[in-house]
């Protein structure tokens, strides 16, 4: 994370996404291989999906099949997703519907997947999930915390606002390195809320993505030393988003709501996806890239739902937005 | 917090992982039970078992994992509390494997899927295309009505199968059917409808879904949609399904009027339609899109606006659609109009009226096989039209860019957003070379439709987008922006007769 971001690759534009021609044959090991494959690639820049010849099925979804090394409770985690679900870190996005599909035929079949035939797709887009900084508008942020405040999750049960509330509290903490109160706030947060990836940590990894679009990257390092000890009391496929979060990675959600912020023209639009991914993950994400953007600029802060604790001191305070 | 008039049971699930979404809408759906208190279903961290503790949903001697899912009701009595775990357990529909692996059950044949349920009806058929009279005929052996929505399907076998189909006295709605809703269940493409007094017998999926709409708008529901395939009316099929669906919708006590939507069929399968339709017993409309109006035993449509406005007026609900006259000054722009559609028979309906016109344009059914090969049907995934959209600001002889959008079940979840972004590239780029560049759009859908009509509606107006009441009036905006005979009022509702 302290090293330096190089500057982020487009993800998907309208011509990446959606337009290829036709489903892959089949590999030699029975498992179909899909046309175009966009991919984040593992350390060494490794394929993914070659990294085990027996995956084993841990879930199957609409949108995303969820996979794991050998192993009880193995912590290596590949997610295939759908193109409009979007890459996640360690994970692979078939922008072929058809693709998928057939993956997801596959996966319900059999206990375990050997991927390794993937080698063969037509075409393997690698896509750097690191986060660099971002040219931030205060005004972007203002916007998107009015948005969050307008939420309308209220009444509904197991509340994520409550959790949204501490992202303040968590921004400011790490932005005057407080590692005692940094500490506590993550203690409220990990593993805290509804969700299979619980509210709380998705508020986290939102504040982890908002210090780096601000390049406040010492407070990051701040907020590591204070989740790190406390990802065991998570469920594993958050564990890994938090993982890549503290590594500087972050899904291609968190890349479109970072983006965001360059313009405040752009957040409504980002939003209202936001608002699809998940339950409430989307909604939590933006609370954590919102205030912990607004914690780093100045800007608002401490308004609306979740007020800020006092003022960072200015001496302690890395301000790297714009 | 435990209440004395109440219990708690608790259930986990080890290791065992669902979406976010799933969980929330179990927990919504117990919750509503008569009986239960609360209801938790959360992963078990510690963070969610000291909340759910702080509110007495469990007891102190758990011992779970964070990996393990764990559920937690408390409700009035045992027998509440155990009845609302097991339709949780339900809920999550697994066969739990030997590794832990989560499966749910589908049936993927049509004898696993009597088997599993042998009161079912109807099957659905989206196999390739070379696969599908297999399948379909299996299904029609076993006495189900089929929905046939592969395409691809030969011609030979498409009449064999709905002859099979029709001795049996069983719907084959399709090959290549889009839209269906029948008793009530939509299939495919659909929106969300009340249940009203027009039966619609279609060959064109989009082009019932438009009429459907506009009847909406107007307050008249559906007792059915019968989608028959986009050949039924061809002299090879010689209307087989139709004249079955026919059949059907008149003895339907719910079906008040008629509707069949279809392009101009071959001459004599025409007159011999129009003919049944006449001896129906029930009011019909004919929506024969590009074909002439005319008001004879069966009203006879063009567009199908002009079907939904005369069949509003059969059931003497007016429908209204608003006038929108261009800006009295307009910047010089190229003079024609490209129309970019999802939907095939829009498209041929925006073609007819922009013909009617004298506009210069075309028009493009981007759900046609050429462009659908291999990939999602531009309903479904939006990002190829709005790649077209995008690439049509650097169109020098274009001026006006012509859209439908399309909601519903099977549509995509914003089809709006895709297309806005698209909007700003195409004008930016336009406006970067000098150019004036409009984009007109209607969109069809429902209130009820889970996109949001009027949110997609303001999605594209924010964005600069015109966005009229029906496709026809849509065309006929564009038509007007290129200099073409301007609309200076909207249909008027039809008399009713």
């Amino acid at each position: 994370m302290d090293q330096e971001a190089p500057e982020r690759r487009p993800i998907r534009t309208l011509s990446s996404g959606g337009h290829h021609a036709s489903l892959g044959g089949v590999g030699t090991n029975g498992a179909p291989v899909p046309t175009h494959v966009t991919v984040h690639l593992g350390p060494a820049g490794a394929l993914p999906w070659s990294i085990h010849t027996a995956w084993r099925v841990v879930h199957v979804g609409q949108s995303a099949v969820v996979l794991s090394g050998p192993g009880d409770g193995s912590d290596d985690l590949f997610v295939v997703t759908t193109g409009a679900r979007g890459l996640v870190p360690g994970g692979a996005s078939l922008p072929v519907r058809a693709d998928f599909d057939a993956l997801r035929a596959l996966a319900r079949r059999d206990g375990t997947l050997d991927l390794t035939g993937w080698d063969a797709a037509t075409a393997v887009h690698p896509v750097d999930l690191r986060l660099g900084t971002v040219a931030v508008d205060r005004r972007a942020v203002d916007a998107m915390l009015a948005g969050l405040a307008m939420d309308e999750t209220a009444g509904v049960l197991m509340d994520p606002r409550p959790l949204r509330a501490l992202a303040p509290a968590l921004a400011h903490a790490v932005l005057a390195f407080d590692d005692a109160a940094s500490a506590g706030v993550a203690a409220q947060l990990i593993g805290a809320g509804p969700g299979a990836t619980p509210a709380g940590d998705d508020v986290v990894v939102g504040v982890a993505a908002g210090l780096l679009a601000c390049g406040a990257v010492d407070a990051a390092a701040t907020l590591r030393a204070a989740v790190r000890p406390l990802l065991e009391r998570t469920a594993r496929a958050s564990r890994h988003d938090l993982r890549a979060a503290l590594a500087g990675e972050f899904s291609e959600h968190a890349h479109l709501l970072v983006g965001a912020l360059r313009h405040p023209g752009l957040v409504a639009a980002a939003l209202r996806r936001a608002r699809a991914w998940g339950a409430t993950s989307g909604f939590d994400l933006a609370a954590g890239v919102a205030w912990s953007t607004a914690a780093a600029s100045g800007t608002r802060g401490g308004a609306g739902a979740g007020a800020s604790p006092e003022p960072v001191p200015s001496h302690a305070r890395e301000r790297r937005c714009a | 917090m435990n209440s004395p008039d109440s219990v708690l049971v608790v259930r986990v699930f080890p290791r065992l992982y669902r979406d976010s979404v799933t969980l929330m809408a179990l927990a919504s759906e117990i919750q509503k039970r008569d009986g239960v208190r609360s209801v938790g279903a959360m992963m078990a961290t510690p963070a969610n078992l000291e909340i759910l503790g702080r509110s007495g949903m469990v007891p102190e001697d758990l011992t779970t994992a964070p990996d393990d899912l764990l559920i937690t009701v408390r409700a009035v009595d045992p027998p509440t509390a155990e009845a609302a775990l097991a339709s949780a357990e339900e809920g999550l529909t697994v066969v739990e494997q030997a590794s832990g692996t989560a499966e749910r059950v589908r049936p993927a044949t049509v004898s696993e899927g009597l088997a599993a349920d042998p009161a079912v009806t109807i099957a659905a058929v989206s196999t390739p295309g070379v696969h599908a009279p297999v399948v379909v005929e299996q299904a029609l052996r076993a006495g189900l009505h089929v929905f046939c929505f592969s395409d691809n399907v030969s011609v030979d076998d498409e009449v064999r199968l709905k002859d099979l189909a029709a001795d049996r006295g069983l719907l084959l709605m399709g090959p290549d059917c889009g839209t269906a809703v029948v008793d009530g269940v939509p299939l495919g493409f659909a929106n969300v409808l009340s249940a009203g007094p027009v039966a619609i017998v279609a060959a064109s999926g989009t082009g019932a879904q438009e009429v459907s709409c506009l009847l909406d708008r107007a307050g008249v529901g559906v007792s059915q949609i019968v989608g028959v395939g986009g050949r039924d009316l061809s002299v090879e099929v010689g209307g087989r399904m139709t004249d079955l669906a026919l059949d059907m919708v008149a003895a339907d006590e719910a079906t008040r009027a008629v509707v069949v939507v279809s392009k101009p069929p071959a001459a004599e399968v025409a007159e011999r339609l129009l003919d049944r339709l006449a001896t129906l017993g029930k009011p019909a409309v004919a929506c024969f899109v590009g074909h002439d109006d005319a008001d004879g035993p069966v009203v006879v449509r063009g567009t199908l606006e002009g079907a939904a406005l005369a069949a509003a007026a059969l059931l003497g609900r007016p429908l209204r659609i608003e006038a929108t006259p261009p800006p009295a000054a307009l910047p010089p722009r190229a003079p024609r109009v490209l129309g970019l559609y999802t939907g095939g028979t829009l498209a041929s309906e925006a073609k007819v009226v922009l013909g009617r016109l004298g506009a210069s344009a075309e028009v493009i059914d981007l759900g046609a096989d050429e462009y659908t090969t291999g990939r999602p049907h531009p309903m479904i995934d939006p990002s190829t039209r709005a790649e077209h959209v995008a690439a049509a600001g650097a169109r020098v002889d274009v001026g006006v860019v012509l859209v439908d959008l399309v909601l519903g079940y099977g549509s995509s979840d914003d089809p709006a957003t895709p297309l806005a972004e698209a909007v700003a590239a195409a004008r930016d780029a336009a406006a970067a070379d000098g150019r004036a560049l409009d984009i007109v759009a209607s969109v069809c859908g429902t209130a009820g439709d889970h996109q949001g009509l009027q949110a997609q509606r303001e999605i594209l107006r924010s964005a600069g987008v015109h966005v009229l009441d029906t496709n026809a009036s849509a065309a006929r905006y564009a038509a007007a922006l290129v200099g073409a005979t301007a609309p200076t009022t909207a249909p008027t509702p039809e008399e009713h007769s």
